[in-house]
C-alpha cells in the first residue's frame, strides 16, 4: 500500500467525521441565518471550505515535526503581517484588524496565534531544563510581541484567546503549578485596574453591558438582549427551520454579524434546547477528541501543539457561545467550524490538519 | 508531587467538561425555565397593539342636516421598545411634528410601548413622515387612524353642539350630554412589524373591531336656527348688547326648534373662545323675568277660581301702600279686569292677585310652571333658577314675585312658562335630542315628547292667551311684536339688571319679549332676551327693543314653516311711547 494512503487510513476518523459534520452543519447554520437576505453567505463559506480541505489533508499527511523548522519563519511572517495591518489595515467594527489581499480579506491576528502556538511548542519542548522563571519570561516574550500589536488594533477578543492558550501550554509544558497559580492570581488582580484605566470607552461599555444588559437595552445592550430573547424564545424544541416571525427573520438579531458572531443565537432560536445541547455535546466531544490526540501524542512537541490548538478551539467556543447566552462579555470571536469567516476557516482547518498529523505520526520514530 | 502529562491532560479535560456543563445549565435556564418570559418578550418585540379608533357619532338636525362630523387625521404614536436611536428619530420627526427636538428625544427615549406624540396630524404629513423614517431605516413611530371633529356650520348652534377636549370627549353641549351614545367603543388589533416598522400583513393577529358611535338627531331645525341667529346677531350688533339669548320652541311637544346665545364662539376652534363666549345663556343665565312673570299669577288666580273674567281689581290709581312701602304703576289705573292687568302690565293688579291667592298657593303655581327646578334638557350645566320657598319670604316678597322680581329664571324656563299658556295648560319637558340612530339611520332610541304635568286647565290657558294677544294689539305694551298676517300673543318683560356688587345696576336693563303664534293653534313660542342695550333709558323697554326682533323672527319663521296667514297684512301703527312706559316693571 502506498505510504500516503496508509497514513490517510490512520486518520483519527472520529475527529475527522465530527469536524466534517460540524462544517456541514455550519453551512446549514449560515444559510439559516441569511436565507431571507440578498447576500447568502453559505456559498462563499463552502468555497472556502473546498479550498482549505486539500490544505487540511496536506498538513495531516506531512509529519508535524516540520514545525521545528517552520515555526520561526511563520512567526516572523505573522509579525510582519501584523505590522502591515497596523499600517495598511482595513477598519471594521472599530478595529484595524483586517488586511486585504485582492479580493480576499484576512485577519493576521488569527495567523499570529497559530504561529504563536507553534513557536511556544518548540520552545517549551526544547528548553526543559531552564529555570522556570526564565522559561515563563521567554514565553511571555514570544506571546507579548504579537499580543501588543493585536492590542493596538485593538482586537480585545483575539488578545483574550492568547491567555488560556498560553496557560494551557505552560501547564502541559511542565511549568510548576505554583508559578501558574500565582500568575493566574496576579492576572485576576490586575483585571480591575485594566478595566478601570486601560480600556477604551467602547470596550468598557462592553464590560458594563455584560454585567448589566438591562441598563441600556436599546443601545449597548441591544445585541445581547436580542440574542437572549432569540435563544430563550426558542424554547425546548425551537421554532424550526425557516420558521416565520423569528427574531432573526424580523431582523432583531444584528444582521451584520448574525452569521458569524451570533450564529449560536440563530441555532438556539431555530432548534431550541435540543439543538443547543446537541451542538454543545458535539463541541464537548470535539474537545475531548482533541485532548485524546494530545494524550496519545508521540512526543512533547505533539502534545504541546495539540493542547495549544485544543485551548484555541475551546476558548473560541467558550467565548462565542458564552457571549450569546450572556455568560461572557461580547468579544466578537467566531464559533469554530460553524461561523462564517474565510481566514478563520483556513486557520481552523490548518489546526485540525496539525492534530491529524500528530495522531497519524504518533508512533513513528523520532 | 509532579503530575504526569496524562494527569495534566486530565485536568484540562475536567475544565472543559465543567465549562460545557455550565453552558448546558445556562441553556436549560434560558430555553426551558425562562422560555415563557422570553417568548413573551419576543412576541412583544414585533407585535403592537394598534388602537382602532371608533368613529364618533354624527349629529343631525331634525331634517337630517349634518351639524357635526369627522375629518380623518392620524394620531402619531411611538413604541419606545422599538426605538434604537431616539436621537436620530427625533431629528427626523421633530420638523414634521413641529415639536422641539430635545423634548421629542426625551419622550422617545422612554421604554413605554405607547407614547402619543401628536394628535390630529394631517394625513398627508403622516405619509411624508412615514417615508422619511423608512428612508432612514429607523422605526418606532406609527400612525393610527383617527378623526377630528368638525362643525360645518361654524358658529351657528355652537352652544348647543358643544365641542370636544383634546382627548376626544365632549365637554360642552350635546357632545357632552350625549357622550355615551356618540363615543362608541375603540377596538384594537394586534399587528406585527418587522424591524423597519412595516406591518407584516400575513401575520395580522387578533382583532377586536371598533364599535362606532351612534348618531344623534336633534330637534333643532337649522332653517329656523339660521333665522333666529341672524336676527339675534343684528340686534346684538345694532344695540351693542352685552349678551342676548333667543329660543324657539314647539309648545305642543317641548321640542327646542332653535336656540341661540350671544356672544358666541366657533366650536371648531374652542381654544380661541373666551369663557363668557362659551356660555349658553339660554340655560345658564339667571335673569329676573320681570313682567313676563305676571302670566303665572294671572293663570294661577283664574285656575283656582279666585278671580274670573268678570272680576274687577282696583289698582289704587298707581300707588299701592303695602307692608310699609309704596308699590307703583307707571300709569294710575282704577278698577281693571284680569285681562287688562296683563295688557297694561299693572304691578299693583298682579300683586293684589297674588295676595288673594295667599303665599302657599301662589308658590305652588310658580313651581308648577317649572320655575325653580331644572328642566332636564339634554344640555350640560343647566341651572334651576332661584325661587325661594314661602318660609323664607318677607311680607313684601309675594308682591314683588308677582311682577317678576325677587325671583330668577333661565330664559328656557320663561319660554316653557309661555308654552304652558300657548298649548292649553300643559308643561312639557323641553327636549333638544329627538332620537338616537345607528349608522344606517335606524332609530335606536326614540325620545317622544314628555308631558310633565297639567299646570292649569285649558280654559284658564285660553283665557290668559286671549289676554296676551291684547298685549300685541293696539293699546298693548308690545305692538311692535305684531307679526303681519298672524294672530300673535306675548308678554314683554323689562327688569333692572342685578349688579355684581349687590342690588341693581343703575341704567342697565334686561328686556325681553316672549310670545307665540298663531294664537288659535300655536306653532312656536319664541323668546328674545336682550341684556344691557346701549340705548337711551327711555327707549330701553322689551316692547321697543325685543318685540321688533320677535316680530321679524316670527314673520320669517312663519314663512319658513309655510303657515297660512289668517289675517290681512297691515303695517304696525305709530310708536306709542307712553304705552311702553306702562310696561316697566320696577
Amino acid at each position: 500500500m502506498h505510504p500516503i494512503l496508509r497514513n490517510l487510513l490512520r486518520l483519527n476518523w472520529l475527529l475527522f467525521l465530527l469536524m466534517m459534520a460540524l462544517l456541514v452543519y455550519g453551512l446549514y447554520a449560515i444559510y439559516s441565518a441569511t436565507w431571507m437576505r440578498d447576500t447568502n453567505f453559505w456559498f462563499p463559506q463552502m468555497i472556502w471550505i473546498l479550498i482549505c480541505l486539500p490544505m487540511f489533508f496536506v498538513v495531516s499527511l506531512v509529519d508535524y515535526r516540520w514545525v521545528r523548522y517552520g515555526a520561526i519563519p511563520l512567526y516572523v511572517l505573522s509579525m510582519l503581517f501584523l505590522v502591515a495591518t497596523m499600517l495598511f489595515g482595513e477598519k471594521r467594527y472599530g478595529a484595524r484588524s483586517w488586511l486585504a489581499f485582492g479580493p480576499m480579506n484576512f485577519q493576521p491576528s488569527q495567523l499570529a496565534i497559530i504561529a504563536g502556538i507553534l513557536t511556544l511548542a518548540i520552545f517549551l519542548q526544547g528548553y526543559r531544563n531552564m529555570p522556570a522563571f526564565v522559561r515563563i519570561l521567554c514565553c511571555g516574550l514570544i506571546v507579548g510581541a504579537p499580543w501588543i500589536l493585536i492590542l493596538i488594533q485593538p482586537d480585545l477578543g483575539s488578545c483574550i484567546v492568547w491567555v488560556p492558550v498560553l496557560l494551557g501550554m505552560m501547564f502541559i509544558g511542565g511549568i510548576p503549578k505554583r508559578w501558574l497559580i500565582s500568575m493566574l492570581l496576579v492576572g485576576v488582580a490586575i483585571i480591575p485596574v485594566v478595566v478601570q484605566f486601560g480600556l477604551k470607552p467602547y470596550q468598557y461599555s462592553r464590560i458594563t453591558t455584560f454585567l448589566h444588559p438591562d441598563l441600556d437595552p436599546q443601545g449597548d445592550g441591544w445585541n445581547i438582549t436580542q440574542s437572549l430573547i432569540a435563544i430563550g424564545s426558542g424554547g425546548f424544541s425551537g421554532k424550526g427551520f425557516k420558521a416565520p416571525n423569528t427574531q432573526l427573520e424580523l431582523g432583531f438579531l444584528p444582521s451584520t454579524i448574525v452569521h458569524n458572531d451570533f450564529i449560536f443565537s440563530v441555532l438556539g432560536e431555530q432548534h431550541g434546547f435540543i439543538g443547543g445541547i446537541a451542538l454543545l455535546g458535539a463541541f464537548a466531544l470535539l474537545c475531548v477528541l482533541i485532548l485524546q490526540v494530545a494524550l496519545e501524542a508521540g512526543d512533547d512537541l505533539g502534545r504541546l501543539l495539540a493542547v495549544g490548538i485544543a485551548m484555541l478551539i475551546f476558548t473560541h467556543i467558550f467565548m462565542n457561545i458564552g457571549m450569546t447566552i450572556s455568560v461572557t462579555p461580547i468579544t466578537g470571536l467566531p464559533l469554530p467550524l460553524i461561523s462564517y469567516g474565510g481566514s478563520f476557516v483556513m486557520i481552523t482547518l490548518f489546526g485540525f490538519g496539525l492534530l491529524q498529523s500528530i495522531w497519524i505520526h504518533r508512533r513513528s520514530a523520532r | 508531587m509532579r503530575w504526569t502529562a496524562r494527569t495534566r491532560a486530565g485536568v484540562v479535560c475536567a475544565v472543559v467538561a465543567a465549562v460545557f456543563t455550565a453552558y448546558s445549565v445556562r441553556l436549560v435556564d434560558l430555553q426551558v425555565t425562562k422560555h415563557q418570559s422570553y417568548a413573551k418578550k419576543a412576541a412583544e418585540k414585533h407585535t403592537m397593539r394598534m388602537v382602532i379608533h371608533a368613529r364618533r357619532g354624527l349629529i343631525f338636525d331634525r331634517n337630517g342636516e349634518l351639524l357635526a362630523s369627522n375629518l380623518p387625521v392620524r394620531t402619531v404614536v411611538a413604541d419606545g421598545s422599538h426605538i434604537q436611536d431616539p436621537a436620530a428619530l427625533a431629528k427626523i420627526a421633530a420638523p414634521f411634528l413641529e415639536q422641539d427636538e430635545g423634548d421629542l428625544r426625551a419622550r422617545l427615549s422612554s421604554e413605554k410601548k405607547y407614547i402619543v406624540l401628536r394628535r390630529e396630524f394631517p394625513e398627508e404629513k403622516a405619509v411624508a413622515l412615514k417615508a422619511a423614517i423608512q428612508a432612514a431605516n429607523l422605526r418606532g413611530i406609527y400612525f393610527e387612524k383617527d378623526a377630528v371633529r368638525t362643525y360645518p356650520n361654524g358658529q351657528m348652534l355652537g352652544h348647543v353642539l358643544g365641542f370636544l377636549n383634546n382627548q376626544g370627549s365632549g365637554i360642552q353641549g350635546v357632545e357632552m350630554t350625549m357622550e355615551s351614545h356618540l363615543r362608541g367603543q375603540d377596538g384594537y388589533r394586534y399587528i406585527e412589524h418587522d424591524r423597519t416598522g412595516r406591518e407584516i400583513m400575513l401575520y395580522r393577529g387578533q382583532e377586536e373591531p371598533a364599535v362606532h358611535g351612534l348618531n344623534v338627531r336633534l330637534t333643532i331645525d337649522m332653517g329656523l336656527q339660521a333665522i333666529l341667529e341672524e336676527e339675534l346677531d343684528t340686534a346684538f350688533r345694532d344695540l351693542k348688547l352685552e349678551m342676548a339669548a333667543a329660543i324657539l320652541m314647539d309648545p305642543n311637544t317641548g321640542e327646542i326648534l332653535a336656540m341661540a346665545s350671544r356672544p358666541c364662539f366657533d366650536p371648531n376652534r374652542p381654544g380661541e373662545a373666551k369663557p363668557e363666549e362659551m356660555k349658553n345663556r339660554a340655560i345658564l343665565d339667571m335673569v329676573e323675568p320681570g313682567s313676563t312673570f305676571k302670566i303665572v299669577v294671572a293663570s294661577g288666580a283664574i285656575n283656582e277660581g279666585i278671580v274670573n273674567d268678570k272680576t274687577s281689581i282696583f289698582c289704587e290709581n298707581g300707588a299701592f301702600s303695602y307692608g310699609g312701602k309704596i308699590l307703583r304703576d307707571h300709569h294710575g289705573y282704577g278698577a281693571m279686569g284680569v285681562a287688562d292687568i296683563l295688557v297694561k302690565s299693572s304691578n299693583i293688579g298682579s300683586a293684589k292677585m297674588a295676595l288673594m291667592m295667599k303665599d302657599a298657593k301662589y308658590y305652588e303655581y310658580v313651581r308648577r310652571f317649572g320655575f325653580g327646578e331644572k328642566s332636564g334638557i339634554e344640555l350640560p350645566g343647566e341651572i334651576p333658577g332661584l325661587v325661594h320657598p314661602p318660609h323664607r319670604w318677607d311680607k313684601l316678597t309675594i308682591t314683588r314675585m308677582a311682577m317678576g322680581q325677587s325671583v330668577a329664571a333661565t330664559p328656557l324656563q320663561i319660554t316653557m312658562g309661555m308654552s304652558v299658556v300657548a298649548n292649553g295648560g300643559r308643561l312639557f319637558a323641553p327636549q333638544i335630542v329627538r332620537s338616537i340612530e345607528d349608522a344606517d339611520g335606524r332609530v335606536v332610541q326614540d325620545k317622544p315628547p314628555k308631558m310633565l304635568r297639567e299646570v292649569v286647565s285649558k280654559k284658564t290657558a285660553n283665557f290668559v292667551g286671549r289676554a296676551l294677544s291684547g298685549v300685541v294689539a293696539e293699546g298693548g305694551t308690545a305692538q311692535l311684536a305684531k307679526v303681519a298676517g298672524f294672530t300673535t300673543a306675548g308678554k314683554t318683560g323689562t327688569a333692572q339688571k342685578a349688579s355684581p356688587t349687590g342690588g341693581y345696576a343703575p341704567g342697565k336693563y334686561v328686556v325681553s319679549f316672549v310670545g307665540y303664534l298663531p294664537v288659535e293653534n300655536p306653532r312656536f313660542v319664541c323668546l328674545v332676551l336682550l341684556d344691557d342695550a346701549k340705548v337711551a333709558s327711555n327707549l330701553n323697554y322689551g316692547g321697543l327693543l325685543a318685540a321688533p326682533v320677535f316680530s321679524r323672527i316670527g314673520e320669517r319663521a312663519a314663512r319658513y314653516l309655510d303657515l297660512v296667514p289668517a289675517l290681512r297684512a297691515e303695517l304696525p301703527g305709530p310708536l306709542a311711547m307712553d304705552d311702553q312706559k306702562k310696561e316697566r316693571a320696577n
